[in-house]
């Protein structure tokens, strides 16, 4: 583009010169010669260019050549010969033919260009795995790698690239934990190998490894605050990246993949890589898109005659005449004609989502680089003005020597995001409330109390959670080659998270009749301060060396990673006004909540052989000797490992022959890798401090029960696999098997609280067995120069077996557990319907003792839980419009509606469902006679009825995930590059029998999934 | 070939240095947060650290607390006090008001899971103080005995809500988790008996002035209690008479300072967590208008007033809502800016009453009506005579207690409790059945403690 600049900028000088003379000149005729000169330059640089197109040393007709940017084609004839104008300078042919690889081509000055075409082959070994500590191609690979790409995650309506990749993978069921934007997610790789979850302990122990561009994330960013609105109570490691600025993301799954990361490897490693610049002109692209997300399930609920038709049934079978004081639904206190729909009050609002980003690329021929920023701006489905910003960095560099012997590259990325929310969810409310409660605001505008008989629930919206997060992820990688086989290559980084959270509860949420509401005296506000500072240093050595067909790879290394997290919490008591309740200082009372600072530090020494014989068969041996501070001080170091291997069947020679399959490969691995995920200090027999003190004298409470002797989590991994190629690359499929073995097993296990304490650290002799099948197929189903339809498949099938517990009799899991069946089985009383004499519900006696009681009787073994699930995805391109969609299906068995339920008949709204309630006329009704929970024996069977197999029932979903529709301008301009129009839609439409609230979020209570519409442009200039 | 073997040789020794210091590498200091166990009882000073937590937890939630936790509400609905008006409370405390409470009940479970918490913090305390070697022999005996009069309260109480439970004097959680239920008989005698081992380990005269730590009189008070229910009468009315006579308390005669931190009338109270902030009794009852928001007075206990009762006129507010009055618990009143009331656990009150009873029962009439003709002149009413009869005095006395202890620690239901007369309370309450003289053992806990079976019949 020189010339024209110059030509530019002479045109600037002399119209600067001309000003004066020629200052009325107008605008119009000065664009209109502006252009002329700009295109005189360019057509005065248009040239021919020919050559020959061959193919395995024949000439290759058919072949399209055109110009980048140009819309000019020329097509090789028979000889392969072709002719074509260029134009500009710098000017890049592309060579295109149904059935090999796109050649991109730089003429230079040059006339003449011949090139040869390869083979489709040749760009499936292209595709690079980044295994982490090393690269390798896919064709190479031994062990289990799921990658996707830019491309299936670019532009995606979601906050968290997690939601972007469910479905999309075989073997790692994602599951979102609420529809909020910074909503958690619970994550499986190959099944749940702890028992630790979120629910019965601190620490998630099936948290997988998170990797950022080489730098493990410190720990799990965990804050009781968010517990109202957010289950799982922590905040995931990637939610303050845009999903735009990642490259890739590859799932390691298996022992080969997984034993390098030694003691952390045991549930996976997620590793992610942001994008890098790596073009060679400068690129400047704009992208921003607008989304309108609403809730995307609501649950059926009575409406008010319904509702008040079951409250008074309820009294008379109860056998109630005079109406209670504070039942005000029916008692005349409310009004009985009202009806709101408190789901679309509530939680119905369309929230509004701006995304607007902008990244600059660029480099020459030793370096690259690519800098793009990004603003977020997300409202949410409650009432009220609450919202989120995110705003992020994405810079790095990367830069080779000439003679590639030296590399470094930086990568930098930062994230700021700062939360506006309210504090606490209310689907529970919306839920319960019944239909003919009062208004939530009076003729004022002032909340309603309705004479202090209605709790009102916008009250709460008075209540917020601020929460400003700030994350920084910095790493550095340097290379240097020498002695021509050997390289070394020092990795090393830092992480800092900081999150900073504020929780004001001003009186306001509270009824002023009542002490807590009465005045600001009353308020509280809490700031809670937590950060993690972790860096890592990876020094590591490579050679290779191929002798005769003998291809070695040995790679040596070291890892150190200390992370310190720091915590502070005050609360304020009683502010003089509400509007101080942003500065603690303020308050009456203060009072330090917490103050913690632990320190985490981590060693490993680990290595990697792999030999390839022929290029046929392949040999990987990984170990890893890790030490953590979390063990005990007898416990601290252990070793892990694998070995993998992998036959490429279709070189053998029996295979000459069969052109139609292009690579056939047999693989396995098998190997131990281990957790650490048990929180820090837990073998320490200590008091902690704790933040309520007694007349001022602060307090010491025994932190834990003592057990110094726990240690390493083992996770045995083998795997079998079969990857076919066929038809040119058309058809590609991967058959998996695994089987993991957890024992020793570090558990929370569970205590009966005459023990002071529900749980303590403990391993436990138990083996849990994951395994499964996965299938992946690929495949072009049609293709020709302006059509392309593409289609993947993923399918997994999950199994996991308790399968050894000696002393299982004995201890406190007796109840719990079966050996030989899943973990996630319930024991359940059997439900027998409504006995058409008494209308109650009937149980089976399990024991014939002649009475239910859950003790003895829930004997039915239900299994709660995933039978497979998996994706289908579809992308068709015509010219320049792409479509694609993507549908997860999921089938499973879980706890419904009726697992939660309040007595129907009590003062609680319920389903519409339940309006089918049995009498003698109705002998086919679902809900025994409405009770108003003032009956002993009507609240014993509907306990009983929760804890039976009627709260078990398919949850299984189909789900329109993912949508889209975008148009690629074919722009040939010099001033835009690229130019394109997408719509996407999310989790548009949902086909499921489930009764509940939503098939997927299993934790009620909380926001369910949103259904989202999006439209945006992306310019690049 | 020379410079790759020293390469070679340097990197081998550079891994092999990095794979000795390992060891060092992954060592970490103890967080700023905790401190060792044994740190914890070098000194004096420290010890009591943990003795402070256990007492906030006894002011916040324990089976002593003024506020929804405790049984002062739990059991005053339990029984005929005070009616229940949560309507957000399912499978709760709206239950127990209701005597419909099933094993599964979450208040039940609450109860349970705290006391045994506290009893946990209290065994820890004890095994460390014995075993601590730098504390002075006074303080390691006052901490020790401090620590078992907490340990030897909660049990009480579990024992009078569950019946037969586990008894646990260690931490081990080994031996915890297997452990069966001891009969109530048992477990009333052995926390006597702990109780006489401690009090003469602990000083009449109070650690503190405001009375916000326990003293030699608090132990026996809680003595007498248990001897009462044993029905050692002899022991019982040596032991209050002298706790009556002790010149650290007064009877209080005004009514309206009865409830006020400062006073010789008080043996034992609780001060709150936070400078300034209203005892949980006043936060849990208040309400200026409408409805109640969780307890008020019941209709039953209105009706045992008479009209010139002054505790009826200062502890009883009316408020009106829909032309009906609804009678709110006012003997905390303070809500603001607290510095006058604490929650109040023991006073000599219910010493008097106490010794009342046991005269009564052992045909002391002249005696017993000295004591229990105080508490009635300091309320306004007219004095019993001497004519009265045995049950007729016996009766006199249990609504006495109603009159003056209402919302107060379960007291009333204790009283019942030990004279068998809790199906009277079949009158008042239309679900009362006589199982419900305990509460069910929680399910939870059976299922993961098998050898607590079996449940507590009815349930």
């Amino acid at each position: 583009m020189a010339g024209a600049e110059r030509a530019k900028s002479n045109k600037l000088n002399h119209i600067k010169s001309m000003k004066k003379n020629f200052c009325n000149l107008s605008h119009f005729q000065l664009a209109f010669g502006f252009t002329l000169i700009v295109s005189g330059v360019a057509i005065a640089q248009t040239r021919t260019v020919s050559g020959t197109v061959t193919q395995n040393q024949k000439p290759l007709s058919n072949v399209s050549v055109s110009q980048e940017g140009s819309s000019d084609v020329a097509i090789t004839n028979s000889s392969g010969k072709y002719q074509i104008q260029v134009s500009g300078e710098n000017p890049v042919l592309i060579f295109r033919h149904t059935d090999y690889s796109e050649e991109r081509i730089e003429i230079g000055s040059q006339s003449t260009i011949n090139i040869a075409m390869g083979n489709r082959e040749n760009q499936i070994e292209e595709v690079v795995l980044n295994a982490g500590y090393y690269k390798v191609k896919e064709r190479e690979n031994t062990g289990s790698i799921a990658k996707v790409t830019a491309k299936d995650i670019e532009n995606q309506p979601v906050n968290n690239v997690l939601s972007a990749i469910q479905g999309r993978m075989a073997g790692v069921n994602i599951v979102g934990s609420n529809g909020n934007n910074s909503g958690g997610f619970d994550i499986q790789i190959r099944g749940r190998n702890s028992l630790r979850t979120i629910t019965n302990s601190i620490i998630n122990g099936n948290e997988p490894l998170y990797i950022i561009d080489g730098i493990p994330i410190g720990g799990q960013m965990i804050t009781s605050y968010m517990g109202n609105f957010e289950p799982t109570r922590n905040v995931n490691p990637l939610s303050s990246i845009n999903p735009n600025d990642i490259e890739s993301i590859e799932i390691l799954k298996d022992a080969d993949a997984t034993a390098i990361y030694g003691s952390r490897g045991a549930n996976g490693v997620i590793l992610v890589t942001t994008k890098k610049g790596n073009s060679k002109d400068i690129k400047l692209s704009l992208n921003t898109s607008l989304s309108l997300s609403t809730v995307a399930s609501k649950m059926k609920m009575m409406s008010t005659p319904q509702y008040l038709e079951m409250r008074e049934q309820a009294y008379a079978n109860d056998g109630i005449t005079a109406i209670p004081d504070n039942a005000y639904d029916i008692n005349g206190k409310w009004n009985k004609d009202r009806y709101t729909d408190w789901q679309k009050t509530l939680i119905g609002n369309t929230a509004e989502n701006n995304l607007i980003q902008l990244s600059v690329s660029g480099g020459g021929n030793k370096d690259s680089f690519l800098v793009s920023g990004s603003h977020n701006e997300q409202g949410t489905v409650y009432q009220g003005n609450f919202r989120e910003k995110t705003n992020s960095l994405n810079a790095n560099y990367n830069f080779e020597s000439t003679n590639k012997k030296f590399s470094l590259s930086f990568a930098n990325y930062l994230a700021s995001r700062s939360n506006d929310l309210m504090n606490s969810d209310f689907t529970r409310r919306a839920l319960s409330l019944s239909p003919n409660a009062p208004e939530l605001y009076d003729g004022y505008g002032n909340t309603n109390w309705e004479d202090n008989t209605f709790t009102n629930p916008i009250a709460s919206l008075n209540g917020t959670y601020s929460a400003k997060t700030l994350q920084l992820n910095q790493n550095i990688n340097v290379g240097y080659s020498f002695l021509n086989n050997w390289k070394l290559k020092i990795n090393g980084g830092v992480s800092y998270w900081d999150l900073e959270e504020y929780m004001l509860s001003p009186n306001t949420m509270y009824n002023p009749a009542f002490p807590a509401g009465a005045s600001s005296a009353k308020s509280t506000s809490v700031r809670n301060d937590t950060s993690f500072f972790s860096y890592t240093i990876e020094p590591q050595l490579s050679w290779s060396k191929s002798v005769n067909k003998n291809t070695f790879e040995v790679l040596a290394g070291a890892s150190y990673q200390e992370t310190i997290s720091k915590s502070l919490a005050v609360r304020g008591t009683g502010f003089s006004s509400n509007a101080l309740l942003n500065n603690i200082m303020a308050a009456s009372v203060i009072n330090m909540e917490n103050l913690n600072e632990t320190d985490y530090r981590y060693a490993a020494i680990f290595g990697r052989i792999n030999w390839q014989y022929n290029n046929k068969y392949i040999l990987n041996l990984t170990g890893r000797r890790d030490g953590s501070s979390r063990f005990g001080p007898n416990n601290r170091f252990s070793n892990f490992g694998a070995l993998g291997g992998a036959w490429i069947i279709s070189k053998e020679h029996f295979f000459d022959n069969i052109h139609w399959l292009d690579l056939v490969k047999l693989r396995g691995s098998y190997g131990i890798t281990g957790s650490d995920m048990i929180g820090d200090y837990q073998y320490l027999d200590t008091y902690s401090i704790t933040s309520t003190p007694y007349n001022g004298i602060s307090g010491f409470i025994p932190s834990r029960l003592y057990n110094p002797d726990f240690t390493w989590e083992r996770t045995k991994k083998a795997e079998a696999a079969l990857e076919l190629s066929a038809f040119k690359n058309r058809v590609n499929i991967v058959a998996a098997w695994y089987r993991n073995r957890s024992s020793n097993q570090l558990v929370g296990m569970q205590l009966p609280l005459i023990t002071g304490f529900s749980s303590v650290q403990a391993n436990w002799n138990a083996t849990v067995q994951n395994s499964g099948w996965e299938f992946e197929l690929r495949g072009t189903l049609f293709h020709n120069s302006d059509w392309n339809w593409s289609s993947g498949f993923n399918i997994s099938f999950p199994v996991n077996k308790l399968v050894d517990f000696p002393g299982l009799d004995g201890s406190p899991y007796a109840s719990i557990y079966v050996v030989g069946q899943p973990t996630t089985i319930l024991k359940l009383l059997e439900y027998e319907g409504i006995d058409s004499v008494t209308g109650q519900y009937k149980f089976k006696d399990a024991n014939n003792d002649g009475k239910i009681s859950i003790l003895e009787d829930a004997q039915t073994v239900e299994n709660i839980g995933v039978k497979f699930f998996g994706g289908w995805q579809h992308e068709i391109r015509y010219q320049n419009f792409a479509f694609s969609f993507l549908l997860q299906f999921v089938k499973q068995k879980q706890t419904n509606y009726f697992r939660d339920m309040t007595i129907p008949g009590g003062m609680t709204n319920q389903p519409e469902a339940f309006t089918n309630v049995w009498s003698a006329d109705n002998p086919d009704g679902i809900i025994m006679p409405y009770s108003t929970g003032s009956d002993q024996n009507a609240n014993m069977l509907t306990t009983f009825l929760k804890y039976s197999t009627a709260a078990v029932s398919d949850a299984s979903f189909i789900r329109l995930k993912n949508i889209q529709l975008n148009y690629s301008f074919p722009l040939q301009g010099k001033f835009f590059s690229g130019a394109k129009v997408f719509i996407q839609g999310q989790n548009l439409i949902t086909w499921t029998n489930y009764f509940g609230l939503d098939p997927e979020f299993l934790v009620t209570g909380y926001i369910p999934p949103l259904k989202t519409y999006s439209f945006g442009f992306q310019l690049t200039f | 070939m020379k410079t790759r073997k020293i390469k070679n040789i340097s990197l081998v020794l550079g891994l092999w240095i990095l794979c000795t210091s390992c060891e060092k590498l992954v060592e970490v200091d103890l967080p700023i947060n905790q401190l060792n166990t044994e740190q914890v009882f070098e000194s004096t000073a420290t010890a009591d650290g943990a003795l402070s937590a256990l007492y906030s937890e006894m002011q916040a939630s324990s089976v002593l607390s003024g506020g929804a936790s405790g049984v002062g509400c739990l059991l005053g609905s339990y029984a005929d006090d005070l009616d229940g008006y949560d309507i957000y409370s399912v499978n709760a405390s709206m239950d127990i008001y209701n005597n419909i409470q099933l094993s599964t009940n979450t208040t039940v479970k609450m109860i349970w899971a705290n006391a045994y918490r506290e009893i946990y913090m209290a065994n820890s305390i004890i095994a460390g103080i014995v075993n601590s070697s730098s504390i002075e022999e006074k303080d390691k005996q006052r901490i020790k005995a401090e620590a078992v009069f907490l340990r030897s309260i909660i049990y009480f109480y579990l024992t009078q809500l569950y019946g037969d439970i586990p008894f646990s004097t260690s931490t081990d959680y080994n031996i915890n988790q297997a452990l069966s239920k001891s009969p109530s008989e048992i477990v009333l005698d052995t926390i006597a008996k702990d109780l006489e081992d401690v009090v003469p380990m602990l000083e009449n005269d109070y650690r503190n002035t405001e009375r916000i730590y326990v003293n030699r009189k608090t132990a026996e008070i809680l003595l007498a209690t248990i001897y009462v229910h044993q029905k050692k009468w002899t022991n019982a009315e040596n032991l209050l008479t002298q706790i009556i006579q002790s010149p650290l308390y007064n009877l209080q005669q005004d009514i309206s300072k009865i409830f006020k931190k400062d006073g010789k009338h008080i043996v034992w109270q609780l001060k709150p967590i936070y400078e300034g902030t209203a005892t949980p009794e006043a936060l849990l009852y208040g309400f200026s208008s409408g409805v109640p928001r969780y307890y008020a007075a019941s209709d039953n206990l209105i009706s045992i007033f008479s009209d010139n009762d002054e505790r009826k006129e200062k502890w009883l507010t009316p408020v009106v809502s829909n032309q009906k009055n609804y009678y709110k618990i006012d003997k905390y009143q303070t809500l603001t800016a607290n510095t006058d009331e604490y929650s109040i656990v023991f006073r000599i009150q219910e010493a008097y009453l106490l010794l009342a009873e046991v005269l009564a029962e052992e045909n002391k009439i002249e005696e017993s009506l000295f004591y229990i003709n105080q508490i009635r002149q300091i309320a306004g009413l007219s004095l019993l005579s001497g004519s009265i009869s045995q049950n007729q005095l016996k009766n006199e006395i249990s609504i006495e207690y109603q009159r003056e202890f209402f919302s107060e620690r379960g007291i009333r239901f204790l009283n019942l409790k030990r004279n068998n007369k809790l199906d009277s309370l079949l009158n008042t309450k239309p679900n009362w059945k006589s199982y419900n003289e305990v509460w069910p053992l929680p399910a939870s806990e059976l299922l993961l403690n098998p050898n607590l079976n079996p449940q507590n019949t009815g349930y």
